[in-house]
């Protein structure tokens, strides 16, 4: 008893007590690391989150979901990160699993969307070419019904080339379309059937892309067109710019607004200048898909207008974004500021 | 009594370490508060799939609500860990189902509007 009180002296021999006592320390110790350890395993990821993490891949390099479906892929991401982490902290499996899993699903569901958006769009673009080619057979009609007068058979045939024309270029232009069905009006009256789907058309793609605001149509577009803190618009956006191109040139007329958002992480006017340099991209790349230049102007606004408070991620990435204004009439779009 | 003298220092730290582990036991595995929140956005998610989704995606809305029903027996069973996991499972499950049956509805509707394309045009190379 003495002897263990003064062990502080290491030349001391050590007596039998104390080394009992060491013994029954380590037991202790190691069956406290041996608990420890049971949740804290850094083991391989589970076959649940391996599959999470392709599946989750699979959908950030489909063009149509980033573009279609950004917000739920954003969610699909959110989670996997989440049960990344939860790995990483060593949690039990099960859980893992289970936010790994629900990342799956989630990334399927971006996946589902997508598809559903792509379909609704190629409706809206077939029904429009079911029209024409419903007054091209009006036209053919009238045409035979012309053969006798000789002039009127010339005009008809004319009138028939434009609308051939026209139904080959498909969702194209808008006004080309209705120029070409004036052209057969002439022959035969069945436009006003054809006006009816073009503006059935254009409510089709308000629902499905645009929606109306104060100050013009409005589609946005989100962060997922840029690297973080980069202005180049990245090569897999090309598709979703590609769509918006194609519905602008459904108004050739209408003047265009181009507007660059930031989050509020950084410098006023380092979140300005990097707004506008992503609406400047934006407006550089429909140029070089047929948009006319002269349509369109560009501003940025950085982080004065958020849509959201930027006090989460899903939030800030919801700041982070472009914004097209296409206006109602062929005034330009009215300015924030 | 030099025996005695030993039990007696050794009991203590012994039961101060078994105490230390438990408590690094419970530092992983605390007991968490019952998931009522999640089951209820679960649940909902459920009822919201249930109309649109019944037709074309039963399969996953039939494995969502199987969750629901776990996960509401687990809560009953105070396995507040088990009904959280199964309540947000289940509410993914029935996510996915509307979004596939969403899917599907538009894949049919452009079928037909194809189909009445395909028809039309092929009526016109007939005149």
């Amino acid at each position: 008893m003495i002897a263990a009180r003064s062990t502080a002296t290491a030349a001391a021999p050590k007596p039998l007590e104390k080394i009992t006592m060491n013994r029954s320390l380590t037991m202790s110790a190691l069956l406290g690391s041996l608990l420890l350890g049971a949740c804290a395993t850094t083991a391989p990821p589970p076959a649940a989150l391996v599959e999470a993490r392709a599946t989750v891949r699979n959908a950030e390099s489909d063009a149509a979901v980033l573009s279609l479906a950004p917000l739920e892929l954003k969610k699909a991401t959110d989670t996997l990160n989440r049960a990344n982490a939860l790995q990483a902290k060593g949690e039990s499996t099960v859980e893992i699993n289970s936010v790994a899993y629900i990342a799956s699903q989630q990334a399927k569901t971006a996946m589902a969307i997508a598809r559903a958006k792509t379909s609704d769009a190629a409706i809206a673009g077939a029904e429009v070419e079911r029209e024409r080619a419903r007054g091209d057979m009006r036209t053919v009609e009238a045409n035979r019904a012309k053969a006798q007068a000789g002039m009127a058979q010339a005009q008809a045939n004319a009138a028939d080339v434009r609308t051939g024309v026209a139904r080959q270029q498909a969702a194209a232009s808008e006004q080309r379309a209705s120029n070409a069905e004036t052209q057969a009006a002439m022959a035969q009256a069945g436009t006003a059937d054809a006006q009816a789907v073009s503006a059935q058309l254009q409510q089709r793609l308000n629902e499905m892309q645009a929606r109306q605001t104060e100050r013009g149509m409005l589609v946005t577009l989100g962060d997922v067109l840029f690297e973080f803190n980069r202005a180049e618009v990245k090569p897999a956006a090309q598709g979703s710019l590609r769509k918006l191109a194609d519905f602008l040139q459904q108004y050739p007329n209408r003047r265009i607004l181009i507007e660059g958002h930031t989050d509020n992480i950084g410098s006023a006017s380092a979140n300005e200048a990097l707004s506008r340099q992503r609406a400047e991209a934006v407006d550089t790349a429909l140029i070089a898909l047929g948009v006319a230049g002269q349509r369109m102007a560009v501003a940025g606004y950085g982080k004065d207008y958020p849509v959201a408070d930027n006090t989460t991620d899903t939030n800030r990435a919801l700041n982070r974004r472009v914004e097209i204004y296409i206006a109602e009439n062929d005034q330009p779009v009215r300015a924030r500021r | 009594m030099k025996n005695m003298n030993r039990t007696g220092r050794l009991l203590p730290i012994a039961a101060l370490m078994a105490a230390a582990s438990l408590m690094l036991m419970s530092a992983c595995a605390s007991t968490p508060p019952p998931p009522s929140a999640e089951l209820a956005v679960g649940r909902a998610a459920v009822e919201r799939a249930n109309g649109p989704a019944a037709l074309e995606a039963p399969i996953e809305l039939a494995a969502a609500r199987g969750k629901i029903a776990q996960a509401n027996m687990a809560y009953a069973n105070k396995d507040y860990v088990l009904a959280r996991q199964l309540a947000e499972q289940a509410e993914a499950d029935a996510t996915l189902a509307e979004a596939q049956a969403r899917s599907v509805r538009s894949d049919k509707a452009l079928a037909e509007v194809r189909e009445g394309l395909r028809q039309l045009r092929e009526e016109m190379a007939r005149k």
